[in-house]
C-alpha cells in the first residue's frame, strides 16, 4: 500500500511534467527540454518566498507560478519563435538546452549549492490508511495532479480556447483563416505549462529538497512519461506519468536504487524503438505527413 | 468591393504572380480561371493575409488591406474557403462551426447563425456530433462553406470548391453558391472546372503563369480561344 | 589534392598560398609548443587536442549527417572506462585498450542508431539523453567494474613498455589528432562525406540518387562514436584518473557548443570551436556558474544568429569576395552532346508496365486499378486535374510510396515495392515537383551526386586517397561539368543551389538525373515555376533526352509543352484512367475536355 501511494505520488509529478511538456508539443511539435529547469525554478522561488519573505505556502506558490509563466514566455520569445519551421530544423533542441543551463546556473548563483529543506503541506502530518503510514502531503500531490489534469482536459474539450488549441495543433494555417492567432495560442500554452511547472516544483520539493539539481533525474522521467503517452497527446502523457510512477515503485522492491533510476530511461528507449507509432497520438501523426504526401 | 492593383507575389526569389490587377464588384460572382500552377491559390492566400505580397495593393471597401493580419480580415467580413476544404478532422461538426465563428464573441449571434446554417444544411445538423474526418467529401465541402459563413461575411472567397468531388456533388456545390449569392454575398472563385464556374459568374479573369491574359463577361470568356489555350495549350 | 575539374573549394584556389602558410605555421607552433610553454599550458594543449578529436567525431554524425544526439559525453566516458579497465584490470597494453574502447563505443552507437532511421529530431535527442543517464548510472553503480563515484586510477601511461614523459604524451596525442584529422579529411572529401550531407539535407532525394539512408546513418554514428572512443582512451591514459562526474550532461553541452560555435559540417570547425570554448572559461575561473550561463547564452544566440558557426561565416565571407566566378580552367574538353547518355533498346517494347495499381490512404482511394504502359524511347505524359492522383502514381512507380495492390514491371522485372535506391541502379531516375536539391552542396556536387552509383572505391580508398578514388572523383566531376554544360549552366558550378532561380534549379535536377545514366526518366511537373522562355528551353532538352533513347514519363500541367513534345498521353481523374492515346487522339477526346473544363459531353 505504501508503495502504491508512493508510486502514485511520484507518478503525479511525472504526470504534471508530461502534461506540461505535452501542452507545448501539441501546438508546436517541439519537446521543451528546458521544462525541468522551470520546475526547479518554481520550487526555488516558492522556497525563497517562504524562507526569506516569510510568506505562507499558498501565496508563495502564486509568486512562483507568476515567475514560471514569465520564464516560459521569455523562453518562447527568445528560443523558439524566431527559428522558423520547427518541424524542419533541430535548432530548438540546442536553444532550449541553452535555456536550461542558464536557468540551472542562475538558480545556483542566487540560491547557492546547498539543498534546502522545504516545508510539507499540512506540516508533514501522517495518516494511517489500510495499515500503512502515509503522509498527507503525498495524498495532496496525487489530488492536485488529478485535479489539474481533469481541469485541463475539460478546458481543452469544452471551451472556446480549448477548441482553438486543438485547431492550432491540427492545422495552424487554417486556424488563421478562422481568425485564430496561432502565435497567441502557442504563447498561452507555454504560459500554462509554466504554471503547471511551478505547482509541480512546489509539490516535489519537500521530497527531493530544494536545490538547483533537484530536477536532474525527475526531469528526464517527465520526458519518459511523455514518450509513454505520446507527444502532443496531453491525456496520454498524463496517464503515462502515473504508469511510470507505479512501475518504478514496484520495481524498486526488487532492485537496488541505482538501477531503479535507469528503469524509466530503459522503458523510454524501448518504447521509442519498438512502438513509436503505438504511442504517437493521431495529432502528432498528422503533423508529420507520410513521405509520399510531402514530395 | 475588392480592388487588387498590380499585385506581385514571390516565394523566396521566384516571382509567381506578376502585376496582376482585377476587381470584384459588390454582389457579383467573379471567377479567376487558369491551369494548375498559374498562381491562383497564391493570389487568394495573399488577399486573406496568409502570404505577403511583394508589390501592389489590395483595397477592400476602399480601405487598404495589403498588410492586414488574417484575423482582422475575418472581422472585416472576408472569408476564404481553402483548397481541399481543410476542415478540422478531429473536431466535431459543431465544433468546426464554432471555430468558424471564433472572432464572434456574442453567444446569441453565434447560436442564431448556427441555426441558420443548420436550416440550410440539414445534413450537417444530422451529423453535428460526428467527427469532421468521418464526413464524405461533399459533406466536408458543405461544412467548410458553412464554417466560413458563420461570421456572415460580405466577401466569400472559394479556392477550387469542386476539387476531388464527384460531378454530381459539384453540381450541388454550385447550386449552393448561387443561393449564397442571392443573399447578397459577393463571391470570388478560383476554379478548374471553368464551365461550372462560368455558369454562375458575372465576370471572369483568365490567369496564365502569373499574368492575366484575358478578362470579360462569362460569355466573352466562354467563347474566347484564350480559355481553351490556357488549359489545353495550342491545339 | 586530387585535381577535380572545378576546385572543391573555390576560395582555397585563390588563397591557396595563404592557406598553406597558415597550415604550416599552425603545425610548426604545435610541434614547438612544448618547448615554449609551461606545464599548465602544456596540459591545456593536451586536453584541447583530446576535445578536438571528440568534437571531430561528434561533428561527423551531428554536423554532416544531421543527427543531433546528446550522448557524446556518455560515449566519451564509455571509451575512457573501457580502455581504463582493459589497461588496468586486464593488464593489457594501451593500444589494445584503445581497440576495446572503439568496440564498446561502436556497440553503443548501434543502440542509438537502432531507431535512428525512422525517428527524427526530438526522439533521437531523447534516446541519446536516456543513454547518457544510463551510462552515468552504470559508471556510478557498477562499482566492482568501475570503482563507482570514487573514480578509477590508472597506472602511468606506457606504450610498448616505455613510460611516457609529459612531452611524449603531448606528441603522442598530437599524433593521434593529426591521424584523426587526416582520416576525417579523406572521408569528407570523398563521396561518403557528400552522402552524409545529402542524407541530412533531403532523405527522399538522397534515396533518389541511390543512398540507403538507414545504412548511412548507422555508419555515420558508428564512425563518430569510434572516434570519440579513441579520444576517451587517450583521455583515460593521459589523466591516469577518471571519475563518472567528468562524463555528465555538462560535457555533452560543452561538446555541442564546440560544434555550434565552430560550425557544423566543416573540417576546421571543431578545432576552432574547441579552442574558443576552452578559452572562454579562462575568464571565469572565479565563477563556474557564470561560465555555464555564458555557454547557455551562446547556444541560444549563436543557433539563431550564426547557424553556420564561425567557419560558416568565413565561408560566406570568402564566397562574397570570390563571387563564385572562379572555376578552374578545364583546358580543351571534347565537345559534349547528349549522345553520351544514349541507351540501347534491348528488352521488352514496353519499358514500364503498371498493372492494377491501387493506393488507398485511409478510406480514400488516391489511385484505383490503374493500368499504364510506357513504350520504350517515347515521351509519355500523365495529365489530369488537380488531385487526380498523378503524383501518387509516380511515387508508387519510383518506390517512394508502396502500392496497396497491383504491380509495377520495369524492363521485364517486377519492381513493385522496391526502395528508390534500388531502382536507381536499375535505371529509373526522377525529378521532383518541389525542387529537391541538396542545399549544402554546390551545384556541381549536386549533379555529381547523380553519378554516385558508379563509384567503386571503398572507405579505405576514400581515407587513403587511393589512385582509384582520385581517378573516379576526377571523372565524376568532369562528367558533372559536361552535364551542366548540356543544360547551359556550367557557369553556375560553384554556386549554392539556393541562389539559382526555380527554373535553373529544375534544370540542375534534370542534369542530376541524367548523370544517373537512366533508361527511364520520370519528371514531376518540370515546368512548374518556369517562365515562357525557360519552358521552351526545357522542352528542347526533353526532346534531346528522348532522342538518345531515354524514355521520359512526365507529369505536367503546362499544356503547350505536353502537346508539343509528348508521343503518348494518359489522362487520369479520380485516380482512374479516363483516356489514353497519341497526342492527336487525346487532344480531341471529349472526355478530356470534360475532365479539365467541366464541359458537358456533347459529341457522343
Amino acid at each position: 500500500m505504501q508503495q502504491l501511494i508512493f508510486g502514485l505520488a511520484n507518478g503525479s509529478i511525472y504526470a504534471l511534467m508530461a502534461l506540461a511538456i505535452g501542452m507545448v508539443s501539441s501546438t508546436t511539435g517541439i519537446v521543451n527540454f528546458a521544462h525541468a529547469s522551470v520546475v526547479m525554478m518554481g520550487a526555488m522561488v516558492s522556497w525563497w518566498m517562504m524562507v526569506i519573505y516569510g510568506l505562507s505556502y499558498i501565496p508563495a506558490l502564486f509568486v512562483a507560478i507568476a515567475v514560471s509563466i514569465v520564464l516560459n514566455i521569455v523562453m518562447y520569445e527568445t528560443c523558439v519563435k524566431k527559428l522558423g519551421d520547427l518541424q524542419d530544423n533541430v535548432g530548438w533542441i540546442i536553444t532550449l538546452f541553452g535555456a536550461s543551463i542558464i536557468l540551472d546556473n542562475i538558480a545556483r548563483m542566487l540560491f547557492g549549492t546547498e539543498p534546502q529543506a522545504f516545508p510539507y503541506l499540512f506540516g508533514g502530518k501522517m495518516v494511517t490508511f489500510f495499515g500503512a503510514n502515509i503522509m498527507l502531503h503525498e495524498l495532496m500531490m496525487i489530488t492536485i495532479a488529478v485535479v489539474i489534469g481533469v481541469v485541463y482536459q475539460t478546458i481543452i474539450k469544452k471551451t472556446r480556447f480549448g477548441r482553438a488549441v486543438r485547431a492550432v495543433a491540427f492545422r495552424p494555417a487554417t486556424s488563421e483563416l478562422m481568425g485564430i492567432k496561432s502565435e497567441k495560442i502557442i504563447l498561452s500554452c507555454f504560459a500554462m505549462a509554466g504554471a503547471v511547472a511551478a505547482i509541480g516544483g512546489a509539490l516535489i520539493a519537500p521530497i527531493t529538497f530544494a536545490s538547483y539539481t533537484m530536477t536532474y533525474s525527475i526531469g528526464l522521467k517527465g520526458f519518459a512519461a511523455a514518450v509513454l503517452g505520446g507527444f502532443g497527446n496531453t491525456k496520454g502523457a498524463f496517464i503515462g506519468g502515473f504508469i511510470l510512477g507505479l512501475i518504478e515503485a514496484f520495481i524498486s522492491i526488487f532492485v537496488p536504487a541505482g538501477i531503479k533510476d535507469s528503469i524509466s530511461f530503459v522503458i523510454m528507449i524501448i518504447v521509442i524503438i519498438f512502438l513509436p507509432e503505438g504511442i504517437m497520438s493521431a495529432k502528432f501523426f498528422n503533423r508529420n505527413l507520410s513521405a509520399a504526401e510531402k514530395v | 468591393m475588392l480592388k487588387v492593383d498590380s499585385l506581385t507575389i514571390a516565394y523566396g526569389k521566384t516571382e509567381v504572380v506578376h502585376h496582376v490587377s482585377f476587381d470584384v464588384k459588390k454582389g457579383s460572382v467573379v471567377t479567376i480561371a487558369g491551369a494548375n500552377g498559374a498562381g491562383k491559390s497564391t493570389i487568394l492566400n495573399t488577399i486573406v493575409g496568409l502570404h505577403r505580397s511583394k508589390e501592389g495593393s489590395i483595397l477592400y471597401k476602399g480601405e487598404d488591406i495589403t498588410r492586414t493580419a488574417p484575423d482582422r480580415l475575418v472581422s472585416k467580413g472576408i472569408r476564404l474557403v481553402p483548397e481541399g476544404r481543410q476542415i478540422f478532422a478531429e473536431h466535431t461538426v459543431e465544433e468546426n462551426m464554432l471555430l468558424g465563428a471564433y472572432v464572434e464573441k456574442d453567444a446569441k449571434k453565434i447560436r442564431d447563425r448556427m441555426d441558420q446554417m443548420y436550416d440550410r444544411f440539414p445534413r450537417l445538423k444530422e451529423r453535428r456530433k460526428q467527427i469532421g474526418g468521418t464526413l464524405s467529401g461533399g459533406e466536408q465541402q458543405m461544412l467548410a462553406i458553412a464554417r466560413a459563413l458563420m461570421t456572415g461575411p460580405d466577401l466569400l472567397i472559394l479556392d477550387e470548391p469542386s476539387l476531388g468531388l464527384a460531378p454530381i456533388i459539384v453540381k450541388d456545390v454550385f447550386k449552393l453558391l448561387t443561393e449564397i449569392k442571392q443573399t447578397g454575398v459577393t463571391i470570388l472563385l478560383v476554379e478548374q472546372m471553368v464551365d461550372n464556374a462560368l455558369s454562375i459568374s458575372d465576370y471572369a479573369y483568365v490567369l496564365e503563369t502569373g499574368n492575366i491574359v484575358f478578362s470579360g463577361t462569362k460569355d466573352e470568356v466562354k467563347n474566347s480561344d484564350d480559355i481553351v489555350k490556357a488549359y489545353l495549350g495550342n491545339v | 589534392m586530387p585535381s577535380f575539374s572545378t576546385e572543391t573549394c573555390p576560395l582555397r584556389k585563390k588563397y591557396s598560398l595563404w592557406f598553406t602558410i597558415l597550415k604550416l605555421a599552425l603545425l610548426f607552433i604545435c610541434l614547438a609548443f612544448p618547448f615554449m610553454a609551461g606545464n599548465y599550458y602544456l596540459r591545456f594543449a593536451i586536453v584541447l587536442f583530446i576535445y578536438i578529436i571528440v568534437s571531430i567525431g561528434y561533428d561527423i554524425s551531428s554536423g554532416y549527417c544531421g543527427m543531433l544526439t546528446l550522448s557524446a559525453a556518455a560515449i566519451f566516458g564509455a571509451g575512457a572506462y573501457a580502455s581504463a579497465i582493459t589497461v588496468t584490470t586486464l593488464k593489457m597494453p594501451f593500444l589494445v585498450g584503445m581497440l576495446v574502447a572503439m568496440v564498446v563505443t561502436g556497440l553503443i552507437s548501434f543502440l542509438i542508431s537502432l531507431p535512428a532511421y525512422k525517428v527524427k529530431g526530438n526522439y533521437l535527442a531523447l534516446i541519446s539523453l536516456g543513454i547518457l543517464e544510463i551510462v552515468q548510472r552504470i559508471l556510478n553503480d557498477w562499482t566492482s567494474l568501475t570503482h563507482g563515484a570514487a573514480g578509477f586510477f590508472l597506472p602511468p601511461w606506457s606504450i610498448f613498455g616505455m613510460n611516457l614523459t609529459d612531452y611524449a604524451k603531448y606528441y603522442v596525442i598530437f599524433f593521434f589528432l593529426i591521424l584523426i584529422m587526416l582520416f576525417e579529411w579523406g572521408l569528407i572529401k570523398s563521396h561518403w562525406g557528400r552522402d552524409f550531407i545529402a542524407v541530412k539535407n533531403d532523405e527522399i532525394a538522397a534515396s533518389g540518387v541511390g543512398i540507403n539512408n538507414r545504412k548511412f546513418k548507422v555508419i555515420a554514428l558508428l564512425i563518430s562514436s569510434m572516434i570519440i572512443g579513441v579520444a576517451g582512451s587517450l583521455y583515460a591514459s593521459y589523466s591516469e584518473f577518471i571519475s563518472p562526474d567528468t562524463f555528465g550532461f555538462y560535457l555533452t553541452i560543452f561538446i555541442l557548443l564546440t560544434v555550434v560555435i565552430g560550425g557544423t559540417g566543416t573540417l576546421s570547425g571543431p578545432a576552432i570551436g574547441v579552442t574558443i570554448v576552452m578559452i572562454i572559461p579562462e575568464f571565469f575561473n572565479a565563477s563556474p556558474d557564470l561560465k555555464q550561463i555564458v555557454f547557455g547564452g551562446l547556444l541560444i544566440i549563436l543557433t539563431q544568429v550564426m547557424p553556420g558557426g564561425i567557419t560558416g561565416r568565413i565561408k560566406e565571407r570568402f564566397r562574397a569576395i570570390d563571387d563564385n566566378r572562379h572555376i578552374e580552367n578545364l583546358g580543351d574538353r571534347p565537345p559534349i552532346s547528349f549522345e553520351k547518355y544514349r541507351v540501347n533498346a534491348d528488352g521488352p517494347e514496353n519499358i514500364l508496365e503498371v498493372k492494377n495499381l491501387t493506393r488507398r490512404f485511409g478510406g480514400l482511394t488516391a489511385v484505383g486499378n490503374l493500368d499504364l504502359e510506357v513504350k520504350r524511347g517515347t515521351v509519355h505524359s500523365l495529365i489530369g486535374p488537380n488531385g487526380a492522383g498523378k503524383t501518387t502514381t509516380v511515387n508508387l512507380i519510383t518506390g517512394i510510396d508502396k502500392p496497396s495492390e497491383g504491380s509495377v514491371i520495369f524492363n521485364g522485372e517486377d519492381i513493385t515495392g522496391m526502395e528508390p535506391f534500388d531502382l536507381v541502379k536499375r535505371g529509373i531516375a526522377r525529378t521532383y515537383q518541389h525542387v529537391r536539391l541538396f542545399k549544402d552542396l554546390r551545384v556541381i556536387d549536386n549533379v555529381a551526386m547523380g553519378g554516385r552509383i558508379y563509384y567503386t572505391y571503398g572507405l579505405a580508398g576514400a581515407i587513403f586517397h587511393s589512385r582509384k578514388k582520385r581517378k573516379e572523383e576526377k571523372e565524376a566531376y568532369l562528367e558533372a561539368y559536361d552535364c551542366l554544360k548540356l543544360i547551359g549552366l556550367e557557369s553556375k558550378s560553384n554556386f549554392d543551389p539556393g541562389s539559382l532561380s526555380t527554373g535553373q534549379q529544375k534544370l540542375v535536377e534534370i542534369a542530376r538525373a541524367l548523370c544517373e545514366k537512366p533508361k527511364l526518366m520520370v519528371l514531376d511537373e518540370p515546368c512548374a515555376g518556369l517562365n515562357e522562355t525557360e519552358v521552351e528551353e526545357l522542352s528542347e532538352i526533353i526532346k534531346k533526352i528522348r532522342d538518345v533513347g531515354i524514355t521520359v514519363l512526365m507529369i505536367e500541367h503546362h499544356m503547350s509543352i505536353v502537346m508539343g513534345i509528348s508521343d503518348y498521353i494518359t489522362v487520369i481523374d479520380y485516380g482512374k484512367k479516363i483516356a489514353e492515346g497519341t497526342t492527336a487522339e487525346v487532344s480531341v477526346d471529349p472526355v478530356v475536355r470534360k475532365a479539365y473544363l467541366g464541359e458537358e459531353v456533347t459529341a457522343c
